[in-house]
């Protein structure tokens, strides 16, 4: 189970409202290398991994891949609220507001809705981190073209931490993935 | 209902705002050192860090759920009202 802690992992300060960044965002809230294609990822994968230090770094980094999703979700509600319908469709959100209105939806930054066909689990130790391995490596480099997009030092200094995580969440799966290797030998000569 | 009034961005009083972002540090360290023994188990001095740390943590959560009402959810609440839908969520605060 869950416990639900009322507070983000890392603050979200947002200078102004900027819907053409929020709809950048978007990439990260339901794009193919989303906080929640991570999420469910490893929270997917982790019941048929072999090793318990796997099992804990899937449950451990999927249930904070959660609190990065909810990151996301509180940049684009804060650039995005109360902004008026000739301003949402300049920005390239009239597809949206006709769809969601201001709600959010999981797709990503051109609109397409979020999909488990982005994420696989192979039942294979070996193919599962190495996925998991890439997809912090994708996820980084669409947290470098982000930052790219923004002059706003707020949205920077959050994008920043996030890209960060993923490094340190590649460095991990990295790590589980060398005692997999370690563990499968073991078991090939006893 | 018109979409400006439901927008509401909370300014916390400044000393739970402190507060509130002195959890948010020690949790992060917890959450990095919680990663870090995962594929370190018997790092003894890391250990030692995430009990210290884990420790501070819930030290100041108890801190903030006594003046401020429940910040995770299934704890202890002593007063007489339901306060865990009476403060800002994660997303209506106005962090600075
Ligand atoms: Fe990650």
């Amino acid at each position: 189970m869950w416990v639900y802690e009322k507070r983000l992992e890392y603050p979200v300060r947002v200078e102004r409202t900027d819907l053409r960044m929020a709809k950048y965002l978007f990439a990260q809230y339901g794009g193919p290398d989303s906080e929640l294609s991570a999420a469910v990822r490893y929270l997917n994968q982790r019941y048929t991994i072999p090793t318990n230090r796997a099992k804990g770094l899937l449950t451990d980094i999927g249930t904070e891949e959660m609190a990065h999703w909810e990151i996301i979700g509180t940049m684009i509600y804060k650039l995005t609220q109360g902004a008026p319908v000739e301003e949402l469709e300049k920005a390239g959100l009239g597809a949206h507001f006709v769809e969601h209105d201001r709600a959010l939806f999981p797709h990503d930054a051109a609109g397409v809705p979020w999909t488990a066909a982005y994420i696989q689990a192979h039942g294979d130790p070996i193919a599962d981190l190495h996925e998991d391995m890439a997809s912090e490596q994708k996820a980084r480099v669409t947290y470098e073209h982000l930052i790219r997009m923004t002059d706003d030092p707020g949205i920077i200094d959050t994008l920043r931490f996030l890209r960060e995580r993923e490094v340190v969440h590649f460095q991990r799966f990295g790590e589980a993935l060398n005692y997999v290797h370690e563990y499968m030998e073991s078991r090939k000569y006893y | 209902m018109s979409h400006r009034q439901m927008h509401r961005q909370a300014q916390l009083p400044k000393e739970q705002y402190d507060l509130l972002r002195e959890i948010m540090q020690v949790g992060f360290v917890v959450v990095e050192l919680q990663l870090y023994l995962d594929t370190h188990p018997n790092d003894r001095q890391a250990l030692r860090l995430y009990n210290e740390s884990a420790m501070c943590y819930h030290r100041l959560i108890m801190e903030y759920q006594r003046k401020y009402g429940m910040l995770m959810a299934h704890s202890p609440d002593g007063t007489e009202e339901w306060r865990w839908i009476g403060s800002p969520w994660p997303w209506e605060i106005n962090y600075r």
